[in-house]
């Protein structure tokens, strides 16, 4: 979710991207975001597709200072400073990274309330990689 | 009868006071304004669209009937490749969506509206969705790029119109000249800046007809105009009497989101059987008639509000929004 992908790969997963569809296991019913082959708790294969509702708590948070991020991000970093990351609780359970966008490093408290937004990911190969980032409940 | 059946409305955070302006270059060319909303690096005129219609789907419980979206914009991202695809794929599983992009005008939303609402009145019990939103931009050094803002909204159309039912639509066209254009290829907006009041023109024009010139006070009048427009356009439209609904002074030209994120503004305020005219201009004009129907306050319960998103936000100095707006960027400078 946070760094260079390949066209055909962000084509294949887009709805997991637009619409945080997860797959949940047939078997233990352990939601997997992003969708996994394989579940990591019974090994199933087998997945139906749920969408989640983009409601989150921050549990963990990280600054990527000065050049410090993918080359893709180097137009934003110079223009807007800092990139904000952070592993976000789910409301259903998953622990996934994600960008953090309309807030301040000092505005970071572990255990906020976060929701899911569109934004615009990055810009290469003349394309708008769209995706997820989470905001500050208003 | 067909109409409005739920909406929803989407500002960005950032905001830019007019006395920025100032400071940077010794006036402020928009004349009226106090402030305005803008996009971060990161939101376009397609992420304030999906905001937007998130917050009108999730108003309502017909959303999986919806079968076609309707997305107006003068600043999407690509002149070929639908933007309003992105849209559809970021709100819906469903692929059995029809969706047409229109562009190039400030009345892109409001013919966005209309188009839904005639695509819903084509056949029975259909849903569709018309998204407005829009940042346009100008280069630095122009006046008029003073007043460029950004916004969303977002209105779901059906069968009922349980929110606002539609009664009627007045269309003027007239070719005009100079006042913001933007060739093949330029990334942003041009103005010569004639001064030929081409706006004030088509909402005469629009007031001329006679169909129109027949009808009731409304209540509220939710139209796209700057301050200079506004001063006139009540007057001009035979309308003394109504509220008018501008928000141009506090969140800037949101270009063909400005219309329909008044009428949404007029919508918060409004009370079952009032009529609002909804208008935008450009080369012409397009006006709506809606009655507000029994729900809308039950349905404007969940959800933000225009008074609230408005007084919320981030305001930051010229550098920081020279620098979001990608206007100091060798790489995509200017181009959103």
């Amino acid at each position: 979710m946070t760094s260079y992908i390949s066209l055909p790969m962000y084509s294949a997963s887009i709805d997991e991207r637009m619409r945080l569809i997860a797959g949940r296991c047939h078997s233990c019913e352990k939601l997997a975001y992003p969708q996994r082959p394989v579940c990591t708790e019974c090994g199933s294969d087998k997945f139906e597709k749920v969408p989640l509702s983009g409601d989150a708590t921050l549990y963990t948070y990280s600054l990527v200072a000065g050049n410090g991020a993918p080359s893709e991000f180097d137009d934003e970093q110079t223009m807007t400073g800092d990139v904000l990351c952070g592993v976000v609780e789910l409301k259903e359970g998953p622990r996934v990274m994600v960008r953090l966008a309309d807030m301040d490093p000092e505005e970071l408290e572990i255990g906020m309330k976060l929701r899911a937004v569109i934004r615009r990911l990055y810009d290469q190969e003349g394309i708008v990689r769209y995706g997820t980032k989470f905001v500050p409940l208003r | 009868m067909a109409g409005i059946e739920s909406y929803g409305v989407a500002l960005p955070t950032l905001r830019l006071s007019a006395s920025a302006y100032i400071e940077a270059w010794g006036a402020c060319a928009a004349r009226g304004l106090k402030r305005k909303a803008f996009c971060a690096y990161d939101e376009d005129a397609v992420t304030l669209g999906i905001d937007a219609a998130r917050e009108a789907l999730k108003r309502i419980s017909e959303a999986r009937d919806v079968s076609a979206v309707f997305f107006g914009a003068t600043t999407p991202p690509y002149e070929e490749k639908p933007s309003a695809s992105t849209i559809a794929t970021a709100l819906f599983a469903r692929s059995d969506i029809r969706v047409t992009e229109i562009t190039g005008s400030p009345q892109a939303g409001v013919q966005a509206l209309i188009s839904a609402i005639e695509y819903c009145k084509s056949g029975r019990n259909r849903y569709a969705l018309a998204v407005a939103a829009d940042a346009p931009s100008a280069p630095a050094d122009a006046g008029f790029e003073h007043a460029l803002g950004a916004a969303g909204a977002a209105f779901v159309v059906g069968p009922n119109g349980v929110v606002a039912e539609f009664n009627d639509s007045f269309a003027v066209t007239r070719e005009t000249f100079g006042s913001r254009f933007r060739r093949h290829g330029d990334d942003t907006l041009s103005d010569l800046e004639l001064r030929t009041r081409d706006s004030l023109a088509s909402l005469q024009a629009l007031a001329g007809n006679p169909r129109f010139a027949a009808l009731d006070k409304v209540k509220r009048l939710a139209l796209g105009a700057d301050a200079g427009l506004m001063r006139n356009a009540a007057k001009t439209l035979g309308q003394e009497s109504a509220v008018t609904e501008s928000l141009w002074s506090v969140i800037g030209d949101a270009g063909a989101a400005s219309a329909p994120f008044a009428l949404a503004d007029a919508l918060d305020g409004a009370r079952s059987g009032d009529q609002i005219l909804c208008a935008a201009v450009g080369s012409g004009a397009t006006a709506l008639l809606f009655t507000v129907g029994k729900e809308l306050a039950k349905r404007r319960r969940k959800g933000a509000k225009v008074a609230d998103l408005v007084e919320a936000g981030k305001t930051v100095d010229y550098v920081t929004y020279l620098k979001h707006r990608r206007m100091l960027s060798s790489r995509f400078g200017g181009d959103g």
